[in-house]
């Protein structure tokens, strides 16, 4: 089975930034600066945007005539928990600091990508993201972002 | 004191050498497993150089840089798949050897051709690199303009049968790097209103999530999974000397042919194995049987791949322009690290330069030991189930991510980056060019705007400079090259398709 190629889908979902972009560079923001011999702060990207506007149409159209076999669902929904749970732990880092959400990260990530020996994954759960901490924190004296509940971490 | 004895004397201290071990060590062990590579390799190392000295950081990340070339063979000749790409060519030789129960001998001819193609890369690197630096001197802005367009377009247009999509990346990672406070006018540009967003986009972490995070969500999205079946004996043996007689022409030339495509900007060393393959396909004295397991081929692609790794570091150092993303990662370390690459370090810190040269030197001589040692324990490596090792990658990029500056807006980039790279890798994308043209950008930038002020504002005037103009002319030459083949091939089946009278 064939869909719409990512390729075109990419293409589009670019063509249709950099049109606002450009749209963008005509704000009244930018038409003040006179320097760089009369250029202002928006002309070298203009240009880009321009190529870029020229490019993504291209690879729009290229794509249209390329036949992408249809992706497995689970394989998409193995990418999609991957990127959720990434983006979680990232996000929570900045509100729970780098020890717990990495904890739970390392805990949670190989069952995503298909491992289940449950015992190697509690056991990487708890030592790795320890033993990044106190390389950092203590050793490298890299200050990692703490929690707001515990004083140590 | 002269500028090479500060340098040894940079080399010779304890925190350096370790690093330059260690450094090998990782690169060799990041090498052996499949998918890493040597721009995550670097890029999980980074965070542990943020307290390291100017000197052994350096030695640390230059270890993983040579080490991970060399690595990928082992796997390549023990599994039959590269743990890089740049060792696709060795497994073609190196796995049926492996198969006769030679892979001790495999892995030995592939440390020799390695170290030996390193060491000839690091005397490339040595003489051209001051000569390089040297005649920049002598360029203006509109030299660095069109040197910095060429180099970009080189490398989109590696991005064969995709070249709309390399230039487009290139196009995209341009703009990306316009992003911020604009340095000429103190404008803001393209920032919305956010405050964070006036310091523009960081390339680590950028480069963070394009490649690690992104290669993470590829995983995911595929069921197909590299099992390690390690079923030859894994060692090491040293080829004899009368066994290399016959094939030091082909190392010479594998080494030469390494060198060049090394400092092309957009080629690298996956390029140069495969050329300096199809070359040994063509010439090497036992050719008839390469492909079957026949030294020759181990000896063409690992010289040639190892050639890469000095030569790459011509431009970059010369002119600080990166010929791949793994020199585009080098630099931005390099720049954490406050060594601004091109010409003007040739001046400044002309000690610093002598120190990469001699480190480059004893990472290729650890490089043996380490593969003499340690091929099977690195072998050993392959046994990590990937869904951990993955997750262990996504830890420690993040923080490599945050502790560039210490700034939680930094991961969100790399998450952004990953995500973004994930969608371009799915569409058939190359990153390399977007990161290049990251780093590029401001050059790029600045030069056309320096360029048009020396000429006041006339762009014709940029035609009059013999080197630009030159750059300029090839540069139109690779733009439009792929059109004239695509002529040439449509021609061609033409003519084919005429029956016979």
């Amino acid at each position: 089975m064939t869909g719409a190629s990512w390729a075109s889908v990419i293409g589009g979902l670019i063509f249709l930034t950099t049109a606002f972009l450009i749209h963008h560079t005509f704000a009244d923001a930018y038409q003040t600066s006179i320097l760089t011999a009369g250029r202002g702060p928006v002309f070298f990207p203009r240009i880009l945007l321009a190529a870029m506007a020229g490019l993504s149409l291209l690879v729009f159209i290229e794509g249209l005539r390329e036949r992408t076999a249809r992706p497995v669902p689970r394989e998409i929904l193995a990418a999609t928990v991957a990127i959720v749970l990434t983006g979680g732990y990232i996000l929570s880092i900045s509100a729970a600091g780098f020890l717990i959400p990495t904890v739970i990260f390392t805990f949670l990530m190989p069952f995503v990508l298909g491992y289940r020996n449950l015992l190697v994954v509690l056991s990487i759960a708890i030592i790795y993201p320890l033993a990044i901490w106190y390389i950092f924190e203590k050793v490298f004296l890299i200050i990692l972002p703490s929690s707001p509940w515990f004083e140590l971490f | 004191m002269d500028a090479f004895s500060l340098g040894l004397d940079h080399v010779l201290t304890l925190s350096a050498l370790v690093a330059i071990v260690i450094g090998t060590i990782m690169g060799v062990a990041v090498g052996v497993l499949p998918g890493l590579g040597s721009v995550i390799g670097i890029t999980m190392v980074l965070p542990f150089t943020f307290s390291m000295e100017q000197v052994p950081a350096l030695a640390l990340m230059l270890g993983i840089y040579c080490g991970s070339v060399y690595g990928g063979s082992i796997s390549a000749i023990v599994i039959n798949t590269p743990g890089t790409p740049q060792a696709a060519a060795t497994a073609l030789d190196g796995y049926p050897m492996a198969q006769r129960g030679e892979a001790d001998l495999a892995i030995g001819w592939a440390t020799v051709a390695s170290v030996t193609g390193g060491l000839f890369s690091v005397g490339v690197l040595i003489i051209a690199a001051p000569q390089l630096a040297a005649f920049s001197l002598n360029f203006t802005s509109i030299e660095y303009f069109a040197l910095g367009v060429f180099a970009l377009i080189c490398i989109a247009n590696v991005s064969r049968g995709a070249m709309s999509k390399g230039l487009l990346a290139g196009a995209i990672g341009l703009f990306l790097a316009t992003i911020g406070v604009d340095h000429v006018t103190g404008d803001m540009r393209f920032t919305f209103g956010s405050f964070e967003m006036t310091a523009g986009i960081s390339l680590i972490p950028a480069i963070v999530g394009l490649f690690a995070l992104s290669e993470v969500f590829i995983r995911a999205s595929e069921s197909t999974r590299v099992k390690a079946v390690i079923a030859h004996n894994v060692g090491f043996r040293l080829p004899p000397f009368s066994d290399w007689v016959p094939r030091l022409w082909l190392l010479l030339k594998s080494c030469v042919l390494g060198s060049f495509i090394g400092t092309l900007p957009g080629t690298g060393a996956a390029t140069a194995s495969f050329i300096a393959y199809s070359e040994a396909k063509r010439s090497a004295p036992n050719r008839d049987k390469l492909g079957t397991g026949e030294p020759d081929g181990i000896v063409a692609a690992e010289s040639a791949n190892n050639a890469v790794t000095g030569s790459a570091m011509v431009p970059t150092l010369a002119l600080g322009i990166p010929g791949d993303p793994v020199t585009a990662v080098m630099l931005g370390t390099f720049i954490v690290h406050g060594l601004a690459p091109g010409p003007r370090l040739f001046t400044e810190h002309l000690d610093l330069v002598y120190a990469v040269f001699l480190i480059l030197v004893v990472v290729n001589l650890v490089m043996f030991v380490v593969g003499a040692l340690g091929a099977q324990i690195f072998t050993r490596a392959l046994k990590v189930p990937e869904p951990l090792l993955m997750t262990m990658v996504v830890v420690i990029a993040i923080v490599g991510a945050y502790g560039v500056r210490g700034n939680p807006l930094d991961l969100v980039t790399a998450f952004l980056a990953g995500l973004g790279g994930f969608a371009l890798r799915k569409a058939g994308f190359p990153l390399a060019p977007l990161v290049i043209g990251m780093v590029l950008s401001e050059m790029i930038e600045n030069s056309l705007r320096q360029g048009l002020l020396l000429t006041r504002g006339s762009f014709l005037a940029f035609f009059e400079r013999p080197i630009a103009l030159t750059l300029f002319i090839l540069t139109a030459f690779l733009l439009v090259w792929p059109a004239i083949r695509w002529l040439r091939g449509r021609k061609r089946e033409a003519r084919n398709d005429i029956p016979d009278v």
